[in-house]
């Protein structure tokens, strides 16, 4: 689906990204990396806000070439950390997500506000809600764009274990609607990674070191078992908070 | 939106309250008809195109680089036009045309030296601002005591004032005016989204370096015309956008035009105490404005850390 051909960057006259060749396909992809290894480069070089060397093709489209409106169709993107300064109510913000397609005049799409659990907010200043509940609301903008290349930058950010699981069960559901969608994401947290992508995408010393399924580098017994672990982690937790003294299994 | 509705009201019933207090009130009492056609009434038709644009700039500048520190005096955008003004009178031409290009000149500078790789931030483009700010009014200063017998009428406008009578003058700066208002509430939707940084804009769609250039050039002129028309009145670009938002939410759409009854009425008001407190003395009106200005901008910059 999306193909990058000998991608280089180099930014202050030191090398970042080097001959980055990557066949990624639809479904959930994970960058993993060290910090500083380039994953945020290489997620904006795939939002096309950074001059890199090389070619990076969705359908044999060069992305380089589209200009910012047409790429706005195709693509979206979650700067990691995200804030705004001013302060927009949260329907405001999640209308600009719309600005591509419906101008942002348009209503707001219904089933993202569901997905999200963001109908309750709607008329909050954004500023006044908890950092993980602005997350939630600037992941709804970036999924309101509705388009078939999602980028976020680390996205899990701020949020907490459900915080975390929902996410990853909204992009299931639109994936399931719309088998064609390519959702990338960063992350420095292998549990994530393992636990939640098709593929991943290891970077490490300007380079690819890895790219595949899970399954190729774990035993699927192990990464069952693995997966396993983390929801009885979860189902303990919640265990704790509804005051059940029962050991956490 | 039915409290902003409400708030547009008020703004409305306080610009006419303070234009009859600006007609009826003032070192002359009971004026006649004749002090009102030619001293008064020009001064409101003043206020309200220089706090127009001077607030409508502010307010597109604090969003398009989501700082909420920046306006057409802190830019330097003012003294760039204040040395436009000088030059031009000192090769004898009209004032506005340089004072636009010098205004242009200086906000494109201060952009660019607050750049480091690409990118600025709300301290670097406050700072290089103030810099080149008070560079250019210290350039100002050895300009007047070296040349003060030919400028010093010019010193004095240049402090803020109200007292602009040419109507020709006024009614095209009105013209051009209201064609940057135009054009920068076009861009509302665009500033909303920039203020969420340029990489959001960038990928939905809006060029962030299309949009600042166009914001540039509209502020620029906006600027000229109110420093040619009236001299250098800073502050009502930085608090205007700020009182509002803290009533009416941020939506550019709403603010920009609120932003325009905002500062005439802040202009207004400011005019009034000029000229009313030390009477018949008139102090000169950006000193008022920055005597109202700063305890608030000292106050947000507090808040800010």
């Amino acid at each position: 689906m999306i193909k990058i051909k000998d991608l280089y960057f180099s930014y202050d006259g030191k090398d970042i990204l080097q001959k980055i060749n990557l066949d990624i396909s639809s479904g959930i992809t994970a960058i993993l990396g060290k910090n500083g290894a380039g994953k945020t480069t290489l997620l904006k070089c795939l939002a096309q806000l950074l001059r890199y060397s090389g070619e990076i093709l969705y359908r044999e489209l060069n992305l380089k070439k589209l200009s910012l409106k047409k790429l706005a169709k195709i693509l979206s993107y979650l700067p990691a950390d995200i804030a705004s300064i001013y302060d927009f109510s949260v329907k405001e913000i999640i209308a600009m997500g719309m600005y591509p397609t419906a101008r942002y005049s348009g209503k707001l799409r219904q089933d993202i506000l569901l997905m999200f659990d963001l109908k309750k907010f709607l008329d909050r200043p954004i500023n006044t809600l908890s950092s993980g509940e602005r997350q939630m609301v600037f992941l709804a903008q970036t999924f309101v764009q509705d388009t078939p290349i999602i980028l976020l930058d680390e996205p899990t950010n701020h949020l907490d274990i459900w915080g975390r699981n929902k996410l990853f069960s909204i992009v299931n559901q639109l994936k399931k609607e719309k088998p064609d969608i390519s959702v990338i994401f960063t992350t420095h947290n292998i549990e994530e990674a393992l636990n939640h992508s098709d593929n991943f995408v290891f970077l490490h010393e300007q380079s690819v070191r890895f790219q595949g399924k899970p399954e190729n580098v774990f035993s699927s017994a192990w990464l069952n078992d693995f997966r396993q672990h983390n929801q009885e982690i979860q189902a303990g937790l919640e265990n704790l908070l509804k005051g059940g003294q029962d050991n956490v299994s | 939106m039915k409290k902003n509705s409400r708030i547009f009201f008020v703004l409305i019933i306080l610009l006419l309250f303070f234009s009859f207090l600006e007609i009826y009130t003032g070192p002359i009492k009971n004026p006649e008809w004749n002090i009102i056609l030619t001293l008064r009434l020009p001064r409101i038709v003043l206020a309200l195109i220089i706090g127009t644009n001077l607030a409508i700039s502010g307010t597109a500048l604090q969003s398009v680089f989501a700082n909420p520190l920046i306006d057409p005096y802190i830019s330097s955008a003012s003294a760039g036009a204040a040395w436009g003004i000088i030059l031009s009178r000192w090769f004898g031409f009209t004032d506005l045309p340089g004072a636009v290009v010098f205004s242009l000149l200086s906000l494109f500078f201060s952009y660019q030296i607050s750049r480091k790789n690409f990118r600025t931030t709300p301290t670097r483009l406050v700072l290089a601002g103030v810099t080149l700010n008070t560079f250019l009014n210290a350039l100002i200063v050895i300009f007047f005591l070296t040349y003060h017998r030919d400028f010093y009428q010019l010193l004095f406008f240049l402090f803020g004032n109200l007292n602009e009578t040419d109507w020709q003058l006024i009614g095209l700066s009105f013209l051009l005016s209201i064609g940057g208002f135009f054009w920068l509430y076009r861009l509302s939707k665009h500033l909303d989204i920039i203020s969420l940084g340029e990489d959001k804009s960038a990928t939905l769609g809006i060029s962030p370096e299309n949009l600042k250039l166009q914001i540039f050039v509209v502020v620029g002129l906006l600027t000229a015309i109110s420093v040619s028309l009236s001299g250098i009145i800073g502050f009502v670009g930085l608090i205007t956008p700020h009182l509002l938002r803290m009533q009416m939410g941020s939506t550019n759409r709403q603010i920009i035009p609120a932003a325009a009854l905002g500062g005439s009425i802040l202009l207004l008001v400011s005019d009034w105490l000029a000229r009313n407190v030390a009477a018949p003395q008139e102090l000169p009106l950006g000193v008022v404005t920055a005597l109202l200005g700063v305890p608030y901008f000292l106050y947000l910059l507090r808040k800010q850390q």
